[in-house]
């Protein structure tokens, strides 16, 4: 028994509630060297990489709880109690093997801090999206052509989201309430069913994660933005989260669960208090609008900083053309005619007047 | 009572905020769904109140409605937010001026238009007069906040501002489009393939009244299935309802035949909706039976009866020509023909015939009617039926209903007298019928084996021989090509009947052949030849004898016994060996080592014999395959050339090897290496391959450093050599050479990685890859024991790698050996790695001994849900996610969910495993690639 866990390894209600199974030296170390393989594995940015690597490195899994699957492919997440020698008087909890180890959810080496961290994360209840109270929609510029290469990325690399996920028709987890494993039937309607798109939407994507039961959404907008709608239950990881935006100069709430954050490592970030700064600033006012107007599409707001653009730009015909475009996408038609007028004379006001035009789009006659 | 109030922010409105004041107010948030064409909307409630807030992305405007009792919410909403009510909105857009406010407030005015509890009428009398206005920056605003707007006013507004304004006019029509859609209710009835969805708006229009509903409804729905019986009767409704009593008729005798289909595959108490149904239909037709027929209902009957016939709903054909039988005397002729056809109605024909006498498509079906009970007045129809054709006369116009409709060729009249006169035993008119057949249809089987059968019963025995040849011909070009076909294989037979006639000419050498493929064909022209006259003068002969009494020494040519067919046999069983076609390769190599023994060529014997050990020694059952190689080993005697024995030998000592015996299979390769030098010298290519069994064995009894190198010895040996490129050299030299380096390099690779030396490992893997790419550059494949190896020692490298830079390394390599063959677009190959990779786990329980049977019903098994098997299997990749891999193709691949159980059942009948996976792989690549295309 390790003087770091004794306490919590001798606390037999403890171990019924987690259903533990302590782990020998020589099986943490096993663990350890598995979870390194797969790590190598797992692309990020160096730094961040060598980072949890090193935390890998000199952890110490004690014990094993209990296992969550993805409900298709039954992919198997287990729960891993860690000690980190150079921290003691805590204990990190691994929710995957394949989850970034900066992200394990951290405790005081006692039952009730313990079983207070992972509270949020043992719930299996899966609420519908109204119920989840907490928010986080951040924009994402990513290099990324279509939503099946982010699919492939969740589902190859980032195993705690469930593999049940659904199209842009589904304002909420079709999933939830669907039982037990299921047969080749079954999962070929059910497939069929939630892949299904609105073509009055983004195309998008919702997933759910194994542990915490939280949502993620995301959407596919123009000029290469991507935006990662997240709802869920507040899971209470300040610690982990004040030091992931320490270490990444990001500003997540801090209540959002481990298993979501995870999500959001890689590539840039533009929250809305980023946009915010760049708003008070004046700067890159396209940027702004496409970030402006992924982050809040429709927004009564967005649609007065657009506005507000559109007299910043000046004559700027491409600068124009872009704001015509955002304009166009997200359906903001009275700024189209502010663009029509301001644009008067140019190539720009002539395409304007076509689309804009009451024969414009019109369906052929039968 | 509740009251609903609606109000508009002028200034922009925070959604937290609207939620933080609805928090505040005790209201829970019940739907929140994201951007939807523009509209961003969330509401809150509690038991008395509902609150939505919807961002207006046209306008730009946040529109707030309120549903309570009393106004105290929507008051404390309206001071909270600065809101003003439709009323000011529309005074405040009446007050507008200049450009930007006039538009600006049209769109102010066009957001309440969202709102769907109230009648938006002064809003839009507002939006319909601003259609007009000088400006057309606003005439086009207010026409695109109108265009989704079909209500009668708007349609008059944009009429009349179409006369002054020539851009409203396209506009204006699709308007008065749109409302008659509405009228009729279809507006919403968008294009789906959903059926369920589709018959629920047919019968929603019939309820209403709204009978467009019905035609769009269930034209969409007959795309996609044309005998749908409750589409059918729905139909039948509106054509009744539409003044066309003839049509609904027709369409109901349809439905009816579509019922009685439907209720052949249902369980008998599964049948109420067909019951109710039927119960519908006879109501409807009760009606309709005295009703006159409608004009112009014969191209309409003509139109519906050749899309069911061009459907293949042959049912469908006969139950309306049934039901149109009597009221539409017109086409009575027509009516009789395809109620007539469709179950041989002699009666229904006969009347057709009748009135139609000039029609060979009427003599031709009312023949075949006659067929089983009178052969005679059927060849009389028949003929008949030919002389018309041939003839060429303008038909009558009875006829010309039946011939539209159905035309008849020449040939298919053929194809029924052909066999009906043979079948007469009338030869040499059967005989001339044949001729006139292949002729026109070179793909009748049956049309050339009567042509050449009838010559022999005819006593034309020369002539029967030759058209024999001919007709084994065709039948190859029949039954070896791209289509499918059904029943059995005549050849056989043809072989047999060329067999008698050949002997009864006196041709016995040949005779004999032709039966020696008729019996290996079929066992049952053993007997036959036995008690069949024709082979009188064969019965005594001794040949003859063996051949009848299966000898399989008999059934096997002189011309397949040279030593040049056997060893072109065992060539082709070593280039399938290495092609990985294990049971072809099996099955050469058996024949091969039969046919030298039989031949007398003791040496291809033993080379024919080892290549089987081989074979099975590494894909099959390994105990069985030593057997083979100890027999050979004790065929070998003094005059054994060397190079057979070093094959011999060596392959044995792989045997050893791979059935445990390490001193004995040492022994074995030292031996084989010895000869090797002896004969071939020092630098010899083939010597590289006892080095490296030498290097294994060495390795598996733990003295690494002396395997590595005995390999390291192999590998500057093989180099050397392929370096040097010699171009006389036969190209299955190079392929050996290939194959050996690719397993030299992966076996270094294994023992650098046990060494902990990963950079080493990976450059020795990187070689293997290398080498088997140059193998599959000369069409070569490695075996799939190795491949299997060699991925493994790729996916253990990327595994343990020491840091992400090398563990990419390593993976990219591991995706060449995985992608070996393969397409090179992502799509593809994708696809193909997923089924590569099953069928290596198959080859790799099959080489552990696991039966066929087993792997079919565990799959099977596994297809139902990883539930369904055992714990233990579960865990394993193929197995327990099975279902899910073969739920993602079939979500994709319609077919594939009949397809996928379908095919494994098959092979569990069959035992064709492998033949299942091939299918299925097939299925979905042409999925793949269609979607690419």
């Amino acid at each position: 028994m390790s003087d770091l866990t004794s306490a919590l390894q001798s606390d037999d209600e403890l171990t019924r509630m987690l259903e533990l199974q302590w782990l020998s030296e020589e099986e943490g170390a096993a663990v350890r060297q598995d979870w390194l393989a797969v790590w190598n594995q797992v692309p990020f940015d160096e730094a961040f990489h060598q980072r949890c690597r090193q935390r890998l490195e000199r952890c110490r899994p004690v014990a094993v709880g209990p296992v969550r699957h993805r409900r298709l492919d039954q992919t198997e997440n287990r729960l891993t109690l860690v000690v980190d020698p150079s921290v003691p008087g805590e204990v990190f909890v691994s929710l995957s093997h394949a989850m970034p180890s900066l992200l394990w959810v951290v405790a005081d080496n006692n039952r009730t801090a313990l079983l207070e961290a992972l509270a949020p994360y043992l719930d299996p209840e899966r609420p519908a999206a109204v119920e989840l109270t907490g928010a986080l929609r951040v924009v994402k510029p990513l290099d990324v052509e279509a939503l099946s290469q982010l699919d492939d990325a969740i589902r190859g690399l980032e195993l705690w989201v469930d593999d049940t996920s659904w199209g842009s028709a589904f304002d909420d987890d079709p999933w939830r309430g669907v039982e037990g494993p299921l047969g080749m039937l079954d999962q070929t309607r059910l497939l069929r069913e939630a892949a299904a798109d609105d073509p009055d939407r983004f195309v998008a994507r919702g997933y759910r994660t194994l542990w915490s039961g939280g949502i993620l959404r995301i959407e596919q907008h123009p000029m290469g933005m991507w935006v990662f709608d997240m709802r869920y239950r507040p899971a209470g990881d300040a610690r982990v989260i004040a030091g992931l935006n320490d270490l990444l100069g990001t500003r997540w709430p801090e209540d959002i669960p481990v298993d979501l954050a995870a999500s959001l490592l890689r590539g840039g970030v533009i929250d809305d208090r980023l946009l915010a700064e760049l708003e008070a600033k004046g700067e890159a006012p396209l940027d702004r609008a496409a970030a402006r107007c992924g982050m809040a599409p429709a927004e009564t707001g967005t649609a007065a900083t657009l506005a507000r653009i559109i007299d910043e730009v000046g004559d700027d015909e491409d600068a124009l053309a872009t704001l015509a475009n955002l304009a166009s996408r997200y359906r903001h038609e009275a700024l189209l005619f502010k663009l029509w007028d301001k644009a008067e004379g140019t190539p720009l006001a002539d395409d304007l007047e076509r689309f804009l035009s009451p024969e414009a789009d019109l369906p052929e006659a039968p | 009572m509740t009251e609903t109030t609606l109000w508009v922010a002028h200034a922009p409105v925070e959604r937290a905020d609207v939620a933080a004041f609805a928090d505040a107010r005790g209201l829970n948030p019940v739907g929140d769904p994201p951007w939807t064409g523009g509209v961003r909307q969330s509401t809150w409630a509690n038991d008395e109140v509902q609150l939505t807030f919807a961002a207006h992305a046209p306008s730009g405007k946040g529109l707030f409605v309120v549903a309570a009792a009393g106004e105290d919410l929507a008051e404390a909403l309206r001071d909270r937010f600065s809101l003003s009510s439709p009323d000011e909105v529309l005074a405040a857009a009446a007050e507008a001026e200049g450009r930007a406010e006039l538009v600006a407030s049209a769109y102010s005015v066009g957001a309440l238009l969202l709102a769907t509890h109230r009648d938006p009428q002064a809003e839009v009398a507002f939006l319909c007069e601003r259609l007009t206005h000088d400006d057309r920056h606003v005439r086009f605003a207010a026409a695109r906040i109108l265009r989704g707007w079909p209500r009668p006013e708007v349609v008059a507004a944009m009429r009349r501002a179409a006369e002054t304004h020539d851009e409203m006019r396209a506009l204006a029509e699709h308007l008065e489009r749109q409302r008659r859609a509405a009228e009729a209710g279809t507006i919403d009835d968008h294009p789906t393939d959903d059926w369920q969805e589709l018959i629920r708006r047919a019968r929603a229009g019939l309820e209403e009244g709204k009978l467009a509903r019905i035609e769009r409804a269930t034209d969409m729905l007959f795309e996609e299935r044309l005998d749908h019986p409750e589409g059918l009767v729905l139909r039948a409704h509106f054509h009744a309802l539409t003044g066309q009593p003839m049509l609904a008729l027709g369409l109901a005798g349809a439905a009816r035949e579509a019922i009685a289909d439907e209720a052949e595959v249902r369980d008998d108490d599964d049948t109420d909706d067909l019951e109710a149904l039927t119960a519908e239909l006879q109501a409807l037709t009760d009606d309709l039976v005295q009703a006159t027929p409608e004009e112009g209902v014969e191209d309409a009957v003509r139109s519906w009866l050749g899309r069911f016939d061009d459907d293949g709903a042959e049912g469908e054909v006969y139950g309306m020509a049934r039901a149109l039988l009597e009221p539409l005397k017109d086409l009575r002729p027509l009516m009789c023909f395809l109620s007539g056809r469709y179950d041989d109605d002699v009666e229904q024909l006969a009347e057709a015939v009748a009135l139609a006498p000039d029609s060979p498509s009427a003599r031709r079906a009312y023949g075949v009617a006659l067929q089983e009970t009178s052969p005679e007045k059927a060849e009389v129809e028949l003929r008949e039926a030919l002389r018309l054709l041939e003839q060429k006369a303008e038909p009558s116009a009875a006829a010309e209903q039946i011939e539209r409709f159905e035309p008849t060729m020449h040939g298919e009249v053929l194809e029924l007298l052909t066999p009906m006169v043979y079948e007469q035993q009338r030869y040499e008119e059967a005989g001339e019928l044949a001729d006139a057949l292949v002729e026109v249809h070179p793909d009748s089987a049956i049309a050339w084996q009567i042509r050449a059968n009838a010559r022999t019963f005819s006593g034309r025995h020369r002539e029967a021989a030759d058209l024999y040849l001919e007709t084994l011909e065709a039948l190859d070009a029949i039954f070896d090509g791209d289509g499918i076909m059904f029943g059995e294989d005549p050849r056989p037979s043809m072989h047999f009947n060329r067999a008698c006639v050949l002997s009864k000419i006196g041709a016995r050498d040949e005779s004999l052949d032709e039966l020696r493929h008729a019996v290996r064909a079929d066992a049952q022209w053993a007997e036959r030849a036995v008690e069949d006259d024709y082979f009188g003068v064969l019965l005594e002969d001794e040949t003859f004898k063996r051949i009848v009494a299966r000898e399989p020494r008999a059934l096997v040519s002189e011309a397949e016994l040279e030593e040049g067919a056997v060893a072109a046999r065992l060539e082709r069983a070593h280039g399938l060996s290495h092609r990985g076609d294990v049971e072809a390769a099996l099955e050469e190599a058996e024949a091969a080592a039969q046919h030298a023994l039989w031949g007398g060529h003791d040496n291809l014997a033993l080379r024919a014999s080892t290549l089987r050990g081989r074979i099975m020694v590494l894909e099959r059952d390994r105990g069985a395959g030593l057997e083979l190689l100890e027999r050979a080993v004790a065929g070998l005697g003094p005059d054994t050339p060397p190079e057979v024995r070093i094959e011999v030998v060596h392959t044995y000592g792989l045997g050893l090897q791979v059935n445990g015996r390490l001193d004995d299979a040492e022994a074995a390769y030292q031996q084989a290496l010895e000869a090797r030098r002896a004969h071939s010298g020092e630098g010899h290519p083939l010597l590289a391959k006892a080095l490296g069994d030498l290097a294994n064995l060495a390795s598996l009894k733990g003295d690494d450093a002396a395997g590595e190198r005995l390999r390291r010895e192999a590998v500057a040996l093989l180099e050397a050599h392929l370096e040097a490129e010699d171009e006389e050299e036969a190209a299955e030299v190079r392929v050996e050479a290939l194959t050996d380096l690719a397993t030299l390099r992966a076996n270094l690779g294994h023992l650098a990685l046990r060494a902990d030396a990963w950079t080493a490992a990976l450059g020795e893997a990187t070689e293997a890859v290398g080498a088997v790419e140059g193998l599959l550059a000369m069409g070569y494949h490695h075996g799939v024991a190795f491949m299997d190896n060699l991925a493994g020692l790729l996916n253990e490298l990327t595994r343990v790698a020491p840091d992400e830079p090398s563990a990419r390394a390593a993976a990219a390599v591991e995706m060449r050996v995985e992608g070996i063959g393969l397409d090179t677009r992502p799509e593809v190959r994708e696809e193909q790695v997923f089924w590569r990779r099953l069928r290596r786990f198959v080859a790799r329980l099959r080489r552990e001994g696991v039966s066929d049977e087993v792997l079919t019903e565990t799959f099977t098994q596994a297809l139902r849900g990883p539930e369904h098997l055992p714990e233990a299997l579960r865990a394993v990749p193929e197995l327990g996610g099975f279902a899910h891999a073969l739920a993602q193709r079939a979500a994709v691949v319609p077919t594939f969910l009949i397809l996928a159980p379908m095919a494994l059942e098959t092979a569990r009948a069959d035992g064709r495993l492998d033949d299942a996976l091939e299918q299925l792989e097939g299925l979905c690549l042409s999925y793949v690639l269609e979607g690419l295309e």
